[in-house]
């Protein structure tokens, strides 16, 4: 049973509790206090180049602590280096005082980014001065919890917080709501949130939360380079040294004001490979792809109500009232991250902002077919025109009148591709087909009459090799099924089909060939292994196994590859314990055929592990192997929400700060009468600053009775068995007062 | 005007009021005897460490702060102390075949030099153990600061003792870190620790 003791410490902590408990906790209360968490947490990023033995700003970006370690969420253009950002030097400003700009404070290293997605996590590993933190010395530092943005919906409350200037402004925040959701293959129908809150561009990577405080998207832009207009673009440097700062120095990018948001699911395999620590090295089997040389292009823009996976269902050249799902489709080609597209959507010639996407990085491969859409959301009646901009000139466009009643047209739609079986059914997944001699096309047809003229024409690598035309002799409802038989057997890569109508494209869909005939899928992959080594030489020679003991160097995954020509998109996923930490897709790079292709994960905690290969977003193959006792460690301390502790301690005849005093804070299972002065019973540390001030930064659970001891020379030591917290109490300022003795 | 002094007639104590007062003095000098001794015994109380696994115990004065969770056997620290605390580690280190202890030493000082802030070594020596034994030496010197990023932190100078010992393929680094003032008055603290020190 715990012995309550009546100190000086113990009577103002009762008086805070009394305090608090007097007020009704209100909600704009809450809110406030979640509001001032989140600023806390809110942190700006310069990266830096080192020039004549001095830091110069190259670029700028907001970011969000998320754990209380140092991991940082932001965007990753700014924090990568790139042409328009080259440095290589990120240091993180704090925010201090919430009604001051941040101060520089610490160095900051990338730890996992993705330039298509723009997102990038940093961590703090060094002191402002460059001194590595050593491991644990960092101090706790206030973050957000991670929400679930596949939660929001349009018309949803949100806060952007970030920074309006280059740290000359303090944290800022900007209320909003989600008007839209566009959807890109990249993540379906959530790849973009739509709003209409002001976010300046020196906001971009800051956070957007839902009205619980959680994160829940990213603000990303994309500053063009050599697009230097004052409005998007600061001088801070004399970066050619001719002693004045001017038009003529180097600038910074901040770019406009944003209206996007990357919802944060996008990034959760970022986060948790982050926080786990966990790298994935693909070795040099993968290869580094080459610069692009040719200019992005992108041709044969159409639209379409819907889709199927990532194809279009149908090409339509007006829609009927109503609409609420569409979908632009283009071919691209010779994109790279490094792409800048933009989308500009009018109707009867008013820019349409819920529609439009602005300037951002391309998330996309080099080649292929892409869609920009939304889905269940209103499309008002009108001529709408959709320019789509590629590093800031327009590269294609294509109107569309939606309106009227619905259209009885005659059409084609979903066409999946495939072999026969025996009997003769389509079988396989629509998007793959195995090496063989014939590739099969099924696809459903609409109101057509006998004698329409209608054609196919099938490409391979985006060159024709096939055509038929005809006249239409099937009924006017169904589904059809045709094939192609190339000269020789297929080839493996990208081919696609076309189907028109009367001269008009009615549909379109690309497949893959790839990998050896199997049942069901072809076998593009094959003996999927795992191996622990010292390095990759060892691990293609070490025998394969599916459990490993805790604390092993590495875990290696090995497989096979069949007939997976160059430019092929596939994908390795990896999971442990269910949740994806890391991500690979790219064009196929390697030879079309070969063994032991090595992925290694150095140093991986206690996990189920499991591997997935895709071929254009199908799964092909998977294994698992279980490390230690096969379950990720609880790491309690990063999910936990509780509340801040910070006050002063004071001599009570001077009233004046005492700095340098410890405040040593128990763990609830723990009197202050039982303390034995150990570690293990200690919860947290606090030592006053100059000014007698201290700061629990770590967040105290609530609901749990902690207890306070304070010994300090030359004074009466001072204790309590006091006080808890609960959820609507998430701060608390106290003063102590020391009496001398 | 005038003013007339003179004497008042002497006061006469009884003797029962005279053994009252002596016995009063007799009271306080008793107490501040008993306070002396109690704040001495206070001093110095000490605890007991012992790592069965490590071979380690050792006696610390009471009430400092004892850390086995860092990577080192342990550490104990005077949270009481205004300023840096002053704290004394004992860790192991593996030691290769060819490996000196200025070998380790310098490894230390490399280490240190990346985490603290002017780090500087001032000096080896030799010093004698317990069991007059020779170990080695390094003093040092750094700045201390707090390093919650949202406080006014306040710097302190610090020198650290390491004491360095290699026994049955193993070397001991015993170190000792004080603020520069009470460095000379916790060094004394420090000799006694090793003095009690068995492993």
């Amino acid at each position: 049973m715990k012995t309550r003791a009546i100190t000086p410490l113990a009577l103002a902590l009762a008086a805070i509790l009394l305090l608090t408990l007097g007020q009704p906790a209100s909600t704009q209360g809450n809110l406030d206090l979640g509001l001032e968490r989140i600023k806390r947490a809110t942190v700006f990023v310069y990266q830096a180049a080192t020039e004549s033995n001095s830091l110069i700003v190259t670029c700028v970006s907001t970011g969000v602590l998320i754990s209380a370690d140092g991991l940082i969420v932001t965007k990753a253009n700014g924090i990568l280096p790139s042409q328009q950002c080259g440095g290589d030097t990120l240091i993180v400003s704090l925010n201090v005082d919430l009604e001051e700009p941040p101060i520089p404070k610490y160095r900051a290293d990338i730890v996992n980014a993705d330039a298509g997605l723009d997102i990038a996590l940093i961590r703090i590993a060094r002191e402002l001065d460059g001194r590595l933190i050593a491991q644990g010395e960092l101090p706790v530092l206030p973050f957000v919890a991670v929400g679930d943005s596949d939660g929001v919906s349009i018309d949803d409350n949100i806060i952007v917080v970030g920074y309006r200037d280059i740290g000359n402004a303090p944290v800022a925040f900007a209320r909003g709501t989600v008007t839209a959701f566009l959807a890109e293959p990249l993540a379906g129908s959530r790849t973009w949130f739509k709003t209409r809150a002001e976010i300046p561009g020196t906001m971009a990577g800051g956070g957007a939360y839902n009205t619980a405080g959680e994160l829940i998207g990213i603000p990303t832009s994309a500053p063009l380079a050599g697009s230097a207009a004052a409005s998007n673009c600061r001088y801070l440097n004399d970066t050619n040294n001719d002693g004045l700062v001017n038009s003529s120095d180097r600038c910074v990018p901040t770019g406009d004001f944003i209206s996007t948001l990357r919802p944060i699911a996008l990034a959760q395999h970022l986060i948790r490979g982050a926080r786990l620590g966990l790298r994935v090295d693909l070795g040099a089997v993968a290869g580094d792809s080459e610069p692009l040389q040719n200019p992005p292009r992108v041709s044969r823009m159409f639209v379409s109500p819907s889709i199927r996976g990532a194809m279009p269902s149908t090409v339509v050249g007006s829609l009927p009232a109503n609409t609420r799902n569409l979908y632009l489709f283009f071919d691209y080609n010779n994109f790279s991250a490094d792409t800048v597209y933009e989308l500009r959507v009018t109707r009867d010639g008013i820019p349409d902002t819920t529609f439009s996407l602005p300037p951002v990085r391309w998330s996309g491969g080099e080649r292929g077919l892409w869609y920009i859409g939304a889905r269940e959301q209103a499309w008002a009646n009108g001529a709408y025109e959709f320019t789509l901009l590629v590093n800031g000139a327009a590269a294609s466009s294509q109107k569309i009148i939606i309106g009227g009643g619905p259209l009885d047209r005659t059409h084609f739609s979903d066409i999946v591709f495939g072999t026969l079986d025996h009997a003769g059914n389509l079988i396989g997944n629509g998007s793959i087909v195995p090496l063989g001699n014939i590739a099969y096309a099924r696809f459903l047809h609409a109101n057509l009459t006998a004698g329409t003229a209608w054609s196919a024409i099938w490409y391979y690598a985006g060159a024709e090799f096939a055509r038929t035309s005809d006249a239409w002799t099937d009924e006017a409802f169904g589904s059809k099924v045709i094939s192609v038989d190339p000269t020789g057997d297929l080839l493996p890569g990208e081919y696609r089909l076309e189907l028109y109508v009367e001269g008009a494209l009615s549909a379109t869909s690309d497949f893959y060939v790839a990998g050896e005939q199997g049942s069901p899928l072809p076998r593009v992959f094959s003996n999927l292994r795992y191996a622990s080594a010292d390095s990759s030489a060892a691990a293609r020679r070490a025998a394969a196994a599916s459990s490993y003991p805790t604390a092993i160097p590495a875990l290696y995954a090995l497989f096979d590859w069949q007939r997976i020509i160059a430019g092929t998109p596939w994908s390795a996923s990896w999971l442990v314990d269910g949740q994806e930490f890391f991500r690979y897709a790219q064009p196929w790079q390697g030879h079309e055929s070969g063994s032991d292709f090595v992925l290694a994960l150095p140093n991986p905690p206690d996990g189920n592990y499991q591997l997935q290969l895709l071929v254009n977003d199908l799964l092909l193959l998977e294994q698992s192997a279980v490390v230690g006792i096969g379950q990720l460690p609880i790491d309690r301390f990063a999910e936990f929400q509780g509340a801040i502790l910070t006050g002063k301690v004071v001599d009570a005849a001077t009233q004046q700060g005492i700095p340098s005093l410890s405040i040593v804070l128990i763990s609830e299972n723990f009197d202050a009468s039982e303390f034995v002065w150990n570690q293990e019973q200690v919860v947290a540390l606090a030592t006053t600053d100059r000014n007698g001030e201290f700061q629990f930064a770590r967040p105290l659970a609530f609901d749990t009775p902690y207890s306070v001891v304070i010994e300090a020379d030359g004074y009466i030591p001072n204790f309590a068995d006091v006080f808890d917290f609960n959820a609507n109490q998430p701060t608390a300022d106290i003063t102590i007062e020391m009496v001398r003795g | 005007m005038a003013f007339e002094t003179g004497r008042s007639p002497a006061v006469q104590i009884t003797p029962r009021q005279r053994w009252s007062i002596a016995f009063s003095y007799m009271l306080i000098v008793i107490g501040l005897l008993l306070g002396v001794n109690q704040r001495d015994s206070l001093l110095n109380q000490t605890s007991v460490y012992s790592n069965i696994a490590a071979g380690i115990s050792a006696s610390y004065p009471a009430r400092w702060l004892l850390d086995e969770s860092a990577d080192n056997v342990f550490r104990i620290r005077d949270m009481s102390h205004l300023g840096f605390k002053t704290t004394i580690e004992v860790r192991s280190l593996p030691v290769g075949a060819d490996g000196a202890e200025r070998n380790l030493l310098d490894h230390l000082s490399l280490q240190r030099s990346q985490v603290f802030i002017d780090y500087s070594v001032l000096g080896y020596d030799t010093y004698r153990m317990p069991d007059d034994s020779q170990a080695i030496s390094m003093a040092y010197t750094f700045v201390s600061r707090d390093a919650s990023p949202f406080l006014e932190g306040v710097s302190s100078i610090v020198n650290g003792l390491d004491i360095l010992l290699i026994r049955r393929g193993q070397a001991l680094v015993i170190s000792l870190r004080a603020e520069s003032s009470i460095y000379q008055r916790e060094l004394a603290t420090f000799r006694r620790f090793i003095e009690n020190l068995e492993f």
